[in-house]
């Protein structure tokens, strides 16, 4: 059987590519000013989201086995 | 068997003439055609992100989630959890492009971004993506009624789809809106109410966990198999090329995101979705299968049940006579509140990207009239195409096949446009045309997809189309566009991210200034001839000057916005201070009711 952890590994590769090749075009673009300081709480949500379905799909791989 | 008693039938007809009444009552707020397909760009972010849900779950997502839930275990939730990596492209990107640049429908784009060339192609495409959506809800409907009451396909079809044509005609997207406000809370609570009862069938949350195999709990498919349900294939397919194509050329969904009061409430009501009832909605969706699987691990369920048929055949094991009806009529709810919005946007294109273009500077009247007539027929043509669906051997392959062999030409089309300026109308053109063209020739010969299998057996490659379309449209793309002329930026203000400014400030006809978070007043509204005036300490602690544009509502939050207007702020008046001076043409067209106190912020 492939390793559980393939499929994890092989998405969150190409979804952070991608999270992070789109927040630097918003950035640099200026459609994302971080000098502001509501505008960096939202960056921040979105990346402290991003890591949460990280970890949670980690977890559910972690507890399955248990 | 036929399944489900005359009680049950009873609750699914009352929910049906519910609905029908529920959603023909907001009729008296469409007074325009603006009304009609953006319901006033008047609600809040909670309204929207419910809609969203009820539009992505539709009455298929129970039958072919269930399914999968039921084969193969906890993966079956891959598509619903993985939205959020597209949340800096659509939130800082897409989202003030299409709010601020006014544009009403994703052909409109892409005239004012390209050509009217590249609006006919892109009508076509979106119109067979739309109808075939509307046809495969409307086929898994007709599935699950023929598993309960033995009924025809096509019957169930053109029944369900005569309700939403119905109360779509008369209230248009505030319709839509209110209705899927209904719809996702009843089909949110019957998928709870599945896994409670399952729960008590099988005796305990441990005895079901127990019950089931390593890898039936797992989040994601092994990688490359098995064929029809495979890691990589799902997530090239689903997770990327699904989620992609319904937040960025989903028609409803452009239109639903327009229908809120400012960008600000759109990127709440995107969080929303994305943490919250994506996650619910997986799991209401999928649960059916998780515990059919258990419940035949344990005994309890025959070993020969149909996977097509678990949603129902479990919701029948497990519930009593009226309990079941009510989650039928959950199915129901999710497909009419899938449905009644691909109508509404299949309304849209029809008015704006057909008969405005054939039938220019009419009454708006007119367009109005036209509007409610492309509903009926876009109902029409959904039941005329349920046939087509049948012939497929499941309904996740009907559906999965449906939009990747659609969607990637258009995905690429439009993320090229918005993320580069260099991209030109002629790669445009060429993604589209030799993009579609491409697709068709997987679908006639699939061993072109061999290169990508990533080990994926040859039965299972139908599920790398989408991979396959991305690539040869992102070839053509970055080919066409370095090989041809680029387009002057200055003809395009507002439509690609390096614009998005002067997008702003044609938006409100001045500088913008849309970050700060929007401060609350409560005020009375005292009627005027025209126009809007605030008091000076008004608009200072709003942070307003005259020319910003202002959005005024009724104060009872639970209205979500359906009595609201944008109106532009005039001169400050020097009257008491918690008075707002309203002229009489805002309060008729915002529905305001001048007894009540109203809430104001800043938009812009």
């Amino acid at each position: 059987m492939n390793s559980p952890w393939l499929p994890f590994i092989y998405q969150y590769s190409i979804f952070t590519i991608f999270f992070i090749f789109t927040t630097m075009i918003a950035i640099k673009k200026h459609a994302l000013s971080l000098s502001h300081p509501t505008e960096r709480r939202i960056l921040f949500e979105i990346i402290a989201g991003y890591l949460f379905f990280i970890v949670f799909h980690a977890s559910m791989i972690i507890v399955a086995g248990v | 068997m036929i399944k489900g008693t005359v009680l049950d039938f009873a609750i699914i007809v009352c929910y049906f003439l519910f609905i029908l009444g529920f959603g023909t009552f907001f009729g008296k707020y469409v007074k325009s055609t603006k009304d009609f397909f953006f319901g006033g760009q008047r609600f809040s972010w909670w309204l929207i992100g419910f809609s969203c849900v009820a539009t992505t779950v539709g009455s298929y997502s129970f039958i072919k989630y269930s399914a999968v839930a039921y084969q193969y275990g906890f993966s079956s939730t891959m598509t619903y959890l993985n939205d959020w990596f597209i949340l800096p492209l659509f939130v800082f990107i897409w989202l003030p492009i299409i709010y601020y640049s006014r544009i009403t429908s994703i052909p409109e784009y892409f005239e004012k971004r390209f050509n009217s060339t590249t609006r006919t192609i892109s009508v076509f495409i979106l119109l067979v993506y739309l109808l075939g959506y509307i046809g495969i809800n409307l086929y898994t409907i007709g599935v699950a009624f023929n598993a309960m009451f033995g009924w025809d396909v096509m019957i169930t079809a053109i029944l369900i789809s005569f309700v939403c044509a119905v109360y779509m005609h008369a209230g248009g997207q505030t319709s839509v809106i209110m209705t899927d406000l209904a719809q996702a809370l009843m089909l949110l609570s019957a998928g709870f109410l599945v896994f409670f009862l399952g729960i008590e069938k099988i005796g305990s949350v441990s005895a079901f966990w127990k019950s089931l195999p390593y890898e039936f709990k797992l989040p994601f498919s092994p990688f490359n198999k098995p064929p029809d349900f495979n890691f990589v294939g799902i997530f090239w397919q689903d997770a990327f090329g699904s989620s992609m194509a319904f937040y960025f050329m989903n028609q409803g969904i452009l239109m639903r995101f327009l229908s809120v009061r400012s960008p600000r409430d759109g990127r709440k009501a995107m969080f929303l979705v994305c943490l919250v009832l994506m996650p619910l909605a997986a799991f209401a969706v999928a649960n059916a299968g998780w515990i059919g699987r258990s419940m035949q691990n344990l005994g309890l369920l025959s070993n020969s049940t149909d996977p097509n048929h678990i949603f129902v055949d479990v919701a029948f094991g497990i519930t009593k006579p009226g309990i079941f009806g009510f989650i039928m009529a959950a199915l129901i709810a999710a497909l009419m509140s899938t449905i009644d919005t691909l109508i509404n946007g299949v309304a849209a294109i029809g008015v704006n990207d057909i008969v405005k273009k054939f039938v220019p500077d009419r009454e708006d009247t007119f367009y109005l009239k036209w509007a409610r007539t492309i509903s009926l027929a876009a109902a029409v043509i959904g039941v005329a195409l349920v046939p087509l669906f049948m012939q497929f051997k499941s309904i996740y392959l009907a559906h999965g096949t449906f939009i990747a062999a659609v969607t990637p030409p258009m995905i690429v089309t439009i993320l090229f446009g918005i993320l580069w300026k260099r991209y030109t109308t002629k790669a445009a053109i060429y993604t589209l045309v030799i993009g579609s063209i491409a697709m068709l020739i997987s679908i006639q010969w699939p061993s072109v997809l061999t290169l990508l299998s990533h080990g994926v057996a040859p039965e299972g490659l139908q599920y790398l189309r989408a991979l396959y379309g991305l690539i040869v449209c992102t070839a053509v793309s970055i080919v066409i566009t370095v090989l041809s002329k680029e387009k002057e930026l200055s003809n395009i203000p507002g439509l690609v991210v390096d614009t998005i400014h002067e997008g702003k400030v044609l938006f409100k006809g001045g500088e913008p200034d849309d970050f700060d978070e929007g401060k609350i007043i409560h005020c009375y509204i005292a009627e005027t001839s025209e126009g809007v005036s605030l008091s000076t300490k008004m608009m200072e602690y709003l942070q307003a000057k005259p020319g910003d544009i202002l959005y005024i509502a009724d104060e009872r939050w639970w209205l979500g916005g359906l009595r609201s207007i944008h109106a532009k702020a005039g001169t400050p008046h020097q009257g008491v201070d918690n008075v707002l001076f309203l002229g009489s043409d805002l309060i008729t067209q915002g529905n305001l009711d001048i007894n009540r106190k109203v809430t104001v912020i800043k938009i812009i």
